[in-house]
């Protein structure tokens, strides 16, 4: 019980960051399973469930723009963000800058 | 096949259908691609079968519900599509049967054409009022009781879910025609509508210098009233069949109860209808006989059985044979191709 609970309270931590991860990452353009092994690398762990998804609603909300190269053997969406995405991110950045300074004075900076 | 035996292609093409299928038609064709090759780059990237990517994946429920933007709706997406679109189909028809009730009352008693367009701007437009707002709540009440049904229907897979044990796709013969459904559910509101509206249509009339004049209905209109709504809830019955034949798209268990059971209510409620509610007009054969300056209709006509009960057998009978049909052929092809 007390496990569960503490998954549903990390998941709902990790899923308030996820849209920065991802906007991170696709200053260039990416597809899908590329970035959830690009995030991994740096520590960040996403389902590809929850990961492509995403991506679809971003690009809805035009932070993200897409197009299909099907020149090779399987067929992939490529993402990448669009001018209005680099504007909201920056200002993501610049949100989370403070919001970690503000958390750090909360909760010290263990070292 | 057992399902032991599924091969890794069929499973893959099972698992993105089950997806597919929950999210709305404009996204499928993409996702499907997407959702392929994800699937074999994880394969082939973490070396791993592909039950193991499946199970990695989740449950395809759960997996379509994020793409959907799950919440809670009185018609959710999985049935908004279908909900707009029969709405227009009915639309459409009840502006049909408007028109024809239209011409009829405009038609009474018109000497001019100004008369005609009075007469048919205003029943056109009372027809096309309440008959619009009728059709739009039963079609509204029947896909809200749907999605609140299938809450429930959706909630058992979930529990065992996994990829060997993944519903096979349905066979062609299986599906059922969109088309098909589409052309009842617009013959059955044309119907009710006409029945509702201008009964009087099913009847007798005569050309007069003051336009062209009913002389006699089929119908008994005095009781009109007290009849209609039992007449419009045998059409919702048979509406509510189309529309979950037009749902689940394919023959299965639950299209062939909806179907036995839609049935079996219509037959009782048309044989009620025919047999106990004075639904026809007694006087029509005398008034028909006096219009033609005869006495008498001859064995051969089917008015010398007017007002017996021999009529109403007929009818009962052919609509029980109908019915009988319908139910037959649906449980033939449910047991045949659809699946179990």
């Amino acid at each position: 019980m007390e496990k569960d609970l503490l998954e549903s309270l990390l998941s709902e931590l990790r899923r308030g960051t996820l849209i920065l991860c991802v906007l991170s990452q696709l200053g260039q353009a990416r597809y899908g399973y590329a970035l959830v092994q690009n995030l991994e690398e740096k520590g960040i762990s996403i389902d590809a469930n929850t990961l492509y998804p995403l991506l679809r609603r971003l690009e809805k909300q035009e932070l993200l723009c897409s197009e299909w190269n099907t020149d090779e053997a399987k067929p992939r969406k490529y993402y990448k963000r669009t001018v209005y995405g680099d504007t909201i991110y920056k200002e993501l950045v610049a949100q989370w800058k403070k919001m970690s300074k503000g958390m750090k004075s909360l909760i010290g900076d263990d070292k | 096949m057992s399902e032991n035996s599924l091969n890794e292609n069929d499973m893959i093409a099972r698992y993105v259908y089950e997806v597919t299928k929950r999210v709305p038609q404009n996204m499928r064709k993409e996702i499907k691609l997407e959702l392929e090759t994800l699937i074999e780059d994880m394969r082939e990237e973490e070396d791993c079968t592909v039950e193991q990517v499946l199970e990695k994946l989740g449950n395809p429920a759960d997996f379509a519900k994020k793409y959907r933007d799950d919440s809670s709706y009185v018609i959710g997406p999985d049935y908004y599509d279908n909900y707009t679109w029969i709405v227009k189909i009915g639309l459409f028809a009840i502006g049909i049967s408007a028109i024809v009730s239209g011409i009829v009352h405009g038609l009474a008693g018109a000497k001019e054409f100004k008369d005609f367009m009075q007469g048919f701007m205003e029943e056109g437009i009372i027809s096309i009022v309440s008959g619009g707002c009728t059709m739009v709540g039963v079609v509204t009440i029947i896909f809200a009781v749907l999605e609140h049904k299938k809450v429930k229907v959706d909630i058992k897979p979930d529990t065992k879910w996994s990829p060997s044990a993944l519903p096979a796709i349905p066979d062609k013969k299986s599906l059922i025609s969109r088309t098909d459904s589409v052309i009842n559910i617009v013959f059955i509101i044309v119907f009710t509508g006409v029945l509702v509206f201008v009964p009087e249509v099913f009847g007798v009339f005569e050309k007069t210098d003051d336009g062209i004049k009913s002389i006699s209905c089929i119908f008994n209109l005095k009781e009109w009233n007290r009849i209609v709504p039992f007449v419009v809830f045998i059409f919702a019955v048979c509406i509510f069949d189309e529309i979950i034949k037009l749902i689940y798209g394919q023959y299965c268990k639950v299209v062939m109860y909806s179907s036995i059971i839609c049935n079996a209510i219509s037959l009782v409620s048309a044989f009620i209808l025919l047999k106990y509610m004075n639904i026809w007009n007694t006087q029509f054969r005398d008034e028909v006989l006096s219009q033609m300056g005869r006495t008498e209709f001859s064995k051969g006509d089917i008015l010398f059985y007017w007002g017996s009960d021999t009529f109403s057998n007929m009818i009962v009978s052919l609509i029980a044979i109908i019915c009988c049909i319908e139910v037959a052929v649906t449980v033939y092809k449910t047991y045949k191709y659809g699946k179990h």
